[in-house]
């Protein structure tokens, strides 16, 4: 089965947002004949990456379902809104990264899903290096 | 517009990490819950139905009478295993003037296949069996629901009821698992913490019905937490690290350790008098006498480091610190030292938690460090503390406090001592530093 086409953009293309702005964009999914989709999620979160093991936080989340809406068209383009909090900002560490993201979890038929990912950076942390003793 | 990346089925790279598909992951789990759920259920049945509820019966609900033994035989129902059977004839307590009951009984409630090993040999059960010559009475208890079921002895098989602990335990981790699976199941990794986030009360949809500072810097740790104490010096005393638990872990490992080791030290230092030394042993214990040496000489020299510097006082103009922020810092070291040389530091360090295999270990890296104070060559005095001030300047280009379940940025102040004939110490004191958005509020 072909994965769907899913269309993510974030308004002002920008990759550095400062907190407190607010991030805004839209979504539609073009899903091939007999590809039915189920759900999506929208969410805008941070998680980490290194040596450690991942921690995730949402900051925004919205799950739009045909078990809760009948009739919905995933054509349509769907905007979503949410003011950036204070922190944490976005961090390059030697051992912890902390990286944002407005994440599209596309849910279909056969308990399939597809992920799309816009990255985007909370603040202006320059690069951490490590120091040695 | 961009192609859409399918989920792989078996994982995905992130980082230096590999990330398993969610729906396989609780697969797993799920059938590796039903299995120990099941690893549970089998014995624990096994042990209520053969032991714990026939004896529990024999105890509570069985009707005691007395009962004439009439013959006696012994069974080998296979070979080399043999069970006692007692003919027995005995009135029931309801009808005590109806004729007598004639039954065989088994002499106790327990199986014989399930009973003991030892319970099996010919030398016991003839050992039993000659307790009940024909025509004596003795003590017996008969169910009232089956009058035919008569023993001979109450009791409690304890190992059985203490072999229950096994099965729940698998049953609680399995029903654990179980019920994780089925309430994530189909859930993504989002909606699961979204959920999390709201139960914890972390709700970042109504960000702005928070109301409280540390609300405002969300995974910034919360400055109250480390103590609101006021200074002498300056307007905020900062709390000392707690160094106690590292003096009281050490001192319970060394305990442990070196007690454990006296028993078979005093094997060796016995075998070497009688003049049959066990080589094996000794090459055993040769290692561990030198972790256990280790660990003495560790705990005398923080025993030396609590009890032989004074107390080390740091205290800052204002507090949490924000980045960019200009700060004044004092501190002041008590005791009777000459030191050598007497270093404070601004530091900032990142703190790793993973997993690896069953282990917990946790990495830490310093990332920002700048040198406050230093000072070399000099004395302190009982009764007069050593007191420096400095300015202190939090970098405008660096991260903010962090604090999540596995990753932390952590700042603090290092206080680094070196003392003539004394271990060098080092004592560190947690601070908050808020993202440059809140300077000029605390500075």
């Amino acid at each position: 089965m072909n994965a769907p086409l899913v269309t993510l953009t974030l308004h002002d293309s920008r990759r550095i947002y400062q907190p407190g702005e607010t991030l805004s964009g839209q979504y539609h999914i073009d899903a091939p004949e007999g590809s039915e989709t189920h759900a999506v999620e929208v969410s805008v979160l941070w998680h980490t990456e290194g040596k450690g093991d991942e921690d995730i936080a949402v900051h925004y989340f919205d799950r739009v379902s045909h078990d809760d809406r009948m009739g919905l068209d995933f054509r349509q383009p769907r905007v979503f809104s949410t003011v950036l909090p204070n922190s944490p900002l976005s961090y390059e560490g030697v051992l912890v990264k902390i990286r944002w993201c407005v994440r599209l979890r596309v849910f279909m038929a056969r308990g399939r899903q597809t992920v799309e990912e816009r990255l985007f950076q909370l603040g202006e942390v320059p690069p951490a290096r490590a120091i040695l003793p | 517009m961009q192609l859409a990346r399918s989920i792989r089925f078996y994982g995905k790279k992130r980082g230096d990490r590999r990330t398993g598909s969610n729906q396989l992951g609780r697969a797993v789990l799920g059938a590796f819950s039903a299995a120990c759920l099941l690893a549970g259920i089998i014995p624990l049945v096994y042990i209520l139905v053969e032991f714990a509820i026939p004896e529990w019966r024999v105890h509570h609900r069985f009707i005691k009478t007395s009962a004439r033994v009439v013959s006696t035989e012994i069974v080998e129902w296979e070979d080399d295993k043999f069970s006692p059977r007692i003919e027995l004839e005995y009135h029931l307590a309801t009808r005590p003037d109806a004729p007598p009951l004639v039954a065989w009984s088994d002499y106790e409630i327990v199986k014989v296949p399930s009973r003991g090993h030892q319970q099996w040999d010919r030398a016991h059960v003839d050992e039993i069996v000659a307790k009940f010559p024909p025509q004596s009475d003795h003590a017996a208890w008969y169910d009232p629901r089956q009058p035919e079921t008569i023993v001979l002895k109450q009791t409690y098989t304890w190992s059985a009821w203490l072999m229950l602990l096994l099965p729940v335990a698998f049953i609680m981790i399995g029903g654990g698992g179980l019920v994780f699976v089925v309430l994530t199941w189909d859930k993504s990794t989002e909606r699961l913490s979204a959920g999390a986030q709201r139960q914890s009360g972390m709700d970042l949809f109504q960000a702005h019905a928070r109301g409280g500072m540390s609300e405002q810097f969300p995974f910034v740790p919360n400055p109250d937490d480390l103590g609101d104490s006021p200074g002498t010096l300056l307007a905020h005393r900062l709390p000392p690290a707690n160094a106690e638990w590292r003096l009281f872990a050490a001192g319970a490992f060394c305990l442990f350790w070196n007690g454990l080791l006296g028993f078979f030290l005093t094997s060796v230092i016995q075998d070497f008098r009688d003049g049959r030394p066990d080589w094996w042993l000794v090459a055993f214990v040769t290692p561990c006498l030198v972790v256990g040496i280790g660990a003495v000489v560790y705990v005398g020299r923080l025993v030396l480091i609590a009890g032989g510097v004074g107390p080390t006082i740091v205290e800052v103009s204002a507090h949490p610190l924000a980045l960019g922020g200009d700060y004044e810092l004092a501190m002041s070291q008590t005791g009777r030292l000459r030191v050598e040389s007497l270093e404070v530091r601004l530091v900032c360090e990142e703190v790793a938690t993973f997993h690896q295999g069953t282990n917990t270990r946790t990495t830490v890296r310093r990332v920002y460090e700048q040198l406050l104070i230093s000072q070399q060559n000099f004395e302190i005095h009982h009764g007069l503390p050593f007191e420096a001030r400095a300015r202190l300047q939090a970098p405008s280009s660096a991260m903010h406090s962090f604090s999540a379940s596995h990753n932390r940025v952590e700042w603090k102040i290092v206080v680094h001592g070196v003392v003539k004939r004394w271990p060098d110490f080092e004592r560190g004191f947690p601070l908050v530093v808020w993202p440059a958005l809140a300077s000029g509020s605390t500075a």
